[in-house]
């Protein structure tokens, strides 16, 4: 018996109980997860999602392209994916940003989220597109969009609420590297640039080791949620 | 239910770490006890669709929800929010509290914590006391706690590494822990290749390093799976194989039918009677209405800031400052522990750290209470070291090192090439208590129920800022013998949690009635059936994780209650 499979054996010990009431199973060779709860809820009630999750309708659209914003208007969605867009850029390495969905993300959670968040973003994104002139930011060039952005970083652009870049920069990277649940980090691109595998629930000594090759798996907490996602 | 209640032998309030255990012990001795509990009832399968970086709301069990207190550094100031988030966020109202989702962490105190006021002046004189401190020895020592700490361990499951058994060094554990009575249940958890690589750094530069004692079950125990590393510890365990009270102790008491848990039920007023003595409680049932519990004793085991702000809010004719505050030492000598932490670079090395958490670590000991020198360091005490594994990628996209971009084409290279090469250490200072460090009822600010939050005054001394300075410049030094290229505060130095996890003081056990609340059993010294358990009670902090302290003295307390229920019983 190998290592992996001993150790995979421990793990699931005592295997008859451990299935019984978890109703989750590690397969000992492959990992596979499989789910479901065949209930959302426990005996005892738990029963709300997470804040950020409370009263959104979290239809994944089907094409990126189409998505209809639900807190943003449609200029203020363009502004903002133009953004995101030099924040986390498509290259080389992968899909960047909007690829990844970071404008459902910051566009649901806004719609969660208090008043004054919504406002720093409306002031933040009409005070981008006017500093950029006629065309709006989006019209801007990559380069001249960078410019532009780095003298928001420092707060010297005229009607720029304070807060804004960072606000902007914590939920691009929260989008990128989430969940893909929230909407962001679509088909994972976010994880398989920063090396992470997903949720793994079985770490082998071996896959701990440094240099070790651990392959991504995908895994969003959506899996666990059953019907309750 | 009909009001009042049928009374109850023994009510505790709160069945987390320090509930928990107690309700273990009084209902195996065939006392029966009903547990309050605010939160809800979950299971793994509930915990399991929080398995996200970004939900930390356990179907809103958050105590934050209803409990977040204020801050302010001292009395002249106005309130203001916290410099560090309150980490009391992650503080849970639930069946077994914050054992389910702590980071698994089960230290010891040594023999020397709970004698470090004698001890400091013995060794270095008066003077090294700091102005204001009232840093006291416990009315308790580490020999008379030893075989509770013992049954904990036994009871819930902890892996570890002994390094003094009865007076004999043992290799491969802490060489500075004071004597235990056997090994630990479990061996110590998994190995990982980076905590492997902390051990080689510690002991480059001479340190003693050892597996940190964790509640992660590193092989089956007591009908539970071992330990899987999924590296969702911090929202609690999917599998059983974290030792928290709910699946160690709690669900025991249950099966001896001598304990009654009422889920989502917020106890609002602890009632006394003109003799100064408890008599139950009133609190909103699940459904919202008001209750009144009678008891025979009440124990408040609600985690500190609950603990203190239920006494304050429950005065009465006897009582006009609050329950068992006649003497004015509730919410007095508070002390939130002090953290300071690195990250740091190690190119090219896939760490692969995605997987364990903060009980799978190799920690040290050689700079924690007095292992070391303090003359002229400017502080006493210290701190216990520890480098982990678990890491999650929001967190690691927002750390990054002085200089390096954070936004664009050249910041997803970085992330690309370094995100799995990055590591961290962690250092927990003993804060001291001070005069002037306390908890009050804000007089302003109220929960959504209407009762006044707990407003808490603190901030760092200057012993505390030295102590963090001290220490961060070690932690520099174990990263670079570890290999890293470049670290960078994960943590700043010099900045206190002012609202934590961590938390100490404020109703301090000690045998003088003018100074302090409870006695070495937690039992009120102007309350003679009122029992309080958990950090609130400690005189001072060490540099441990609290909760298995917490839980041995909730055992040593509970042990006490039930050999003499008789004559404390009202």
């Amino acid at each position: 018996m190998s290592e992996t499979s001993m150790d995979a054996d421990r793990h699931t010990l005592p295997r008859r109980r451990f299935l019984r009431d978890s109703a989750l199973a590690i397969g000992a060779s492959s990992l596979a997860v499989t789910v479901p709860f065949s209930s959302s809820a426990s005996a005892h009630g738990a029963g709300s999602l997470s804040p950020l999750l409370r009263g959104l309708n979290l239809q994944t659209p089907a094409s990126l392209d189409a998505y209809a914003p639900v807190a943003l208007d449609a200029a203020q969605l363009t502004t903002l994916k133009a953004a995101i867009d030099r924040l986390l850029p498509a290259d080389d390495l992968g899909p960047g940003a909007v690829d990844a969905g970071v404008f459902v993300y910051i566009d649901q959670t806004l719609a969660a989220s208090d008043e004054a968040v919504l406002a720093l973003y409306q002031k933040g994104l009409a005070a981008l597109a006017t500093a950029a002139g006629s065309g709006g930011f989006a019209g801007l060039s990559a380069a001249d969009q960078d410019a532009l952005l780095t003298k928001v970083e420092a707060g010297s652009v005229a009607d720029v609420p304070d807060g804004f870049f960072i606000t902007l920069l914590t939920h691009t990277r929260q989008g990128m590297f989430g969940d893909p649940i929230h909407g962001g980090n679509r088909d994972f691109v976010g994880w398989d640039l920063i090396g992470y595998p997903g949720i793994k629930l079985l770490w082998t000594e071996a896959d701990q080791k440094i240099g070790a090759t651990v392959a991504p798996l995908h895994i969003s907490v959506t899996q666990f949620r059953g019907e309750d996602k | 239910m009909s009001n009042p209640l049928p009374k109850a032998d023994v009510l505790i309030i709160g069945l987390g770490a320090a509930g928990g255990i107690a309700a273990y012990v009084l209902a195996d001795a065939g006392i029966k006890v009903v547990g309050l509990e605010a939160g809800p009832y979950l299971t793994n399968k509930d915990i399991i669709k929080h398995y996200d970086e970004q939900d930390m709301g356990w179907d809103g069990a958050s105590k934050a929800a209803k409990e977040i207190p204020t801050w302010r550094p001292d009395a002249k100031s106005p309130t203001a929010p916290p410099a560090i988030p309150g980490s009391s966020m992650v503080m849970a109202n639930m069946v077994g509290g914050t054992t389910n989702h702590y980071g698994t962490q089960n230290w010891r105190l040594r023999a020397d914590d709970f004698q470090a006021r004698s001890d400091t002046i013995e060794k270095y004189g008066e003077k090294a006391l700091p102005d204001g401190s009232t840093l006291a020895d416990w009315p308790l020592t580490y020999d008379e706690l030893e075989p509770y700490y013992d049954q904990v361990d036994y009871l819930i499951g902890v892996s570890g590494k002994a390094g003094n058994i009865k007076g004999k060094l043992v290799e491969g554990g802490n060489p500075f822990e004071s004597p235990r009575s056997r090994e630990f249940p479990l061996p110590p958890v998994q190995k990982a290749g980076y905590t492997e690589l902390a051990a080689q750094g510690m002991t480059e530069l001479g340190y003693h390093p050892f597996p940190q004692p964790t509640v992660a079950l590193s092989q089956p125990y007591d009908d539970r799976p071992a330990c899987t590393y999924c590296g969702y510890c911090s929202m609690g365990c999917w599998n059983d194989s974290k030792s928290s009270t709910r699946v160690s102790a709690i669900q025991k008491a249950e099966a001896t039918g001598n304990l009654e848990i009422r889920p989502n039920s917020r106890v609002m007023k602890i009632l006394s009677n003109d003799n100064g003595e408890v008599t139950g409680v009133e609190y909103l049932d699940e459904n919202g209405d008001l209750q009144t519990q009678p008891a025979g004793v009440v124990i408040v085991s609600s985690y500190l800031y609950e603990n203190t702000r239920l006494l304050l809010v429950s005065s009465s004719d006897y009582y006009p400052n609050g329950l068992a505050n006649n003497a004015g030492n509730v919410g007095k000598n508070y002390m939130s522990h002090g953290y300071v932490g690195r990250n740091a670079l190690f190119p090219g090395k896939s760490l692969n750290l995605w997987g364990g958490m903060g009980g799978q670590a190799t920690a040290m000991d050689d700079l924690n209470g007095d292992h070391f020198d303090h003359t002229g360091l400017g502080f006493i005490r210290g701190a216990v070291i520890f480098a982990s594994t678990g890491a999650l990628p929001i967190a690691i996209s927002q750390s990054l090192p002085a200089g390096t971009p954070t936004w664009g084409a050249d910041y997803k290279r970085w992330l690309h090439d370094n995100g799995n090469s990055v590591g961290s250490i962690l250092a927990q200072v003993e804060p001291l208590p001070y005069e002037q460090h306390f908890l009050d009822l804000d007089p302003t600010v109220k929960d959504p129920l209407g009762m006044p939050v707990i407003r808490v005054t603190y901030n760092f001394g200057e012993n505390e800022n030295n102590a963090t300075t001290y220490i961060d410049g070690k932690l520099e030094e174990i990263m670079k013998a570890m290999g890293a290229s470049e670290t960078w505060p994960s943590f700043p130095a010099r900045t206190p949690v002012a609202i934590n996890t961590h938390a100490y003081g404020t109703t301090r056990m000690g045998e003088d009635p003018s100074t302090s609340v409870v006695n070495k059993y937690g039992l009120a010294h102007e309350a003679p059936n009122l029992m309080v358990l958990g950090g609130s009670t400690f005189p001072s902090a060490s540099g441990y994780n609290p909760t298995h302290t917490i839980e041995a003295l909730a055992w040593h307390a509970a042990d006490y209650l039930a050999r003499n229920l008789k004559s404390i019983a009202v």
